[in-house]
């Protein structure tokens, strides 16, 4: 059995006022504290927030910085793995019986970020930069061939993945 | 400041014709307390969305000019460009006439409240009367505007802003009795220059039923039901836009102005620095030269303690916002007048003229 508390009409029209004070009180101190604490807002495009070490931004085409030339073997890898299709692979074979690209262009509205394609490529010839401020005025400068998506790069090797950040226990 | 007032009339006796000088005499004091009161709105708007933020932990706008001053600057630029769309089947007529009936009471009581020793545009000897008259017609400009916008929730915002002007005014006019009763005047000079102690020691309970039910008046956030964006999309400005809508939204503005204005007229000592009737020369000195510039701190303080009510209390129902107007807070008034009269006549204290 519950126990019914009776109060009079006149009790309980003081208990409202009384509870209507302490709550707008509690209120009124909470936001007071808050008018001072510190701001969460971030000022963006002043100051940037560090990136996380494994941030997918736009990918690069990497090159080897002694000598130029570019380390894409054309195997098409990334073209069949890339989810939305945006990779635009042209190759013809050189006189040499080696494959040479001629064409490696993405458009960057369609890519996803998804990093499928630099982790497939057998020769590490691809990268994810922290770059990711691609918006543009003109829809045409979304195409990115190869010489925009360029990145020379020192003791080019095998794609290796950074490590995972240490979880603390 | 009273270097300016003297240079005025001092020009002003140059004037050789006596009609010439009357009109010149009434044009200029409100052009210049009508232009004040409308770059102070546009820096009101700013701390406001400032204040706001900092409630919210956020920052709010602060990328144009020192702080963001000039934010809204811009965005009346922005509305001043927008279209002026009419409501297809809307009462043409009271939809124009709407804004300026709300836009212009909330202007025209400035005439009447003193902004400095000897700076009122008239000094009419029932000010305070005058000026509850003319603001009560803002409630009528915002029904016509719910009404001929032929839109039901404007329409429901129209109707509510009258049910709740009607419950508020009373107790808001009870209130000031009081404060009459210890001045023995109702002109606002008088009222400023008999308190010696400030208002807000001898009427407390007065000044808080006064507070309220102004917050009421001028729709602000625990009170803002007739624009109640929860429920009624933007209430009764929901069809206006371009200019009219600035002009409703400049006098929510400067009615909130008005309401700092008042309690300090009324409760905080209006002009008057703080005890310069105790710290001699100086102090009476501060009051008399710098007298607009303690009534602008005091007047920004109320501003920003209704802004900081809106970062804390939610909306108010229309069932709770009558019970209160009237369970709470009329008899409260009525106690406020009693207990006030009788101190008033025993002569008691703080209480003797
Ligand atoms: S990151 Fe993903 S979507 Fe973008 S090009 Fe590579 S595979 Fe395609
Ligand atoms: S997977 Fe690597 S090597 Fe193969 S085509 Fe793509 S970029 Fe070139």
């Amino acid at each position: 059995m519950q126990k019914v508390e009776r109060v009079s009409a006149t009790g309980k029209y003081f208990k409202d006022l009384f509870d209507g004070i302490v709550a707008i009180y509690k209120g009124m101190r909470l936001t007071f504290i808050y008018m001072f604490a510190p701001k969460v807002t971030e000022i963006y495009p002043d100051v940037k927030r560090p990136l996380p070490q494994r941030f997918r931004g736009r990918f690069a085409f990497l090159y080897d910085k002694e000598d130029g030339h570019m380390l894409c073997i054309g195997c098409y890898a990334c073209v069949k793995v890339c989810p939305p299709q945006t990779i635009v692979l042209e190759t013809h074979k050189g006189e040499d019986k080696k494959i040479k690209v001629d064409k490696y262009d993405i458009n960057i509205g369609e890519c996803i970020s998804c990093s499928n394609c630099v982790e497939v490529c057998p020769v590490g010839a691809l990268e994810m930069t922290h770059e990711f401020e691609t918006a543009t005025f003109e829809q045409s400068d979304l195409f990115y061939d190869m010489h925009k998506l360029a990145k020379y790069v020192e003791k080019p090797n095998m794609y290796i993945p950074p490590e995972p950040p240490k979880i603390k226990k | 400041m009273e270097v300016l007032v003297q240079l005025y009339t001092a020009i002003l006796s140059l004037i050789p014709f006596e009609p010439v000088r009357n009109a010149i005499n009434m044009l200029v004091p409100t052009l210049a307390i009508a232009s004040m009161v409308l770059g102070i709105v546009f820096i009101l708007i700013w701390w406001e969305r400032r204040l706001i933020a900092f409630v919210q932990a956020r920052l709010g706008p602060n990328r144009l000019g020192p702080g963001g001053i000039f934010q809204s600057f811009a965005d009346a630029l922005k509305v001043m460009l927008k279209e002026d769309i009419v409501t297809a089947d809307a009462d043409v007529i009271l939809f124009t006439i709407a804004p300026i009936l709300v836009f212009v009471p909330g202007l025209l009581v400035y005439s009447l409240v003193p902004v400095g020793n000897g700076m009122i545009v008239s000094n009419v000897n029932v000010a305070i009367f005058l000026f509850l008259a003319i603001s009560s017609i803002t409630t009528l400009g915002i029904l016509m505007a719910g009404w001929s916008s032929n839109n039901k929730y404007s329409l429901m915002g129209g109707i509510r802003a009258v049910a709740q002007a009607i419950s508020y005014e009373i107790p808001l006019l009870l209130s000031i009795v009081g404060v009459i009763m210890l001045a023995g005047s109702l002109s606002m000079v008088d009222i400023v220059q008999s308190q010696n102690v400030w208002n807000i020691v001898r009427q407390p309970l007065g000044f808080i039923i006064f507070f309220i039910c102004s917050l009421s008046e001028v729709n602000r956030i625990p009170f803002d039901l007739p624009e109640a964006e929860s429920e009624l999309v933007s209430g009764y400005n929901t069809e206006y836009s371009g200019f009219k809508f600035a002009m409703f939204f400049l006098a929510e503005y400067i009615n909130t102005f008005t309401l700092g204005a008042l309690c300090t007229t009324l409760f905080f000592g209006g002009w008057r620095f703080p005890f310069d009737n105790l710290l001699g020369d100086i102090g009476l000195q501060l009051t008399a030269q710098l007298g607009i510039v303690w009534f602008i701190l005091k007047t920004m303080f109320f501003f920003s303690v209704v802004v900081w009510i809106r970062g804390t209390l939610p909306r108010v129902r229309t069932d709770q916002l009558m019970a209160f107007a009237w369970k709470y807070l009329l008899p409260a008034a009525l106690l406020n007048i009693f207990v006030t009269s009788i101190f008033a006549a025993i002569g008691f204290g703080v209480f003797s003229r």
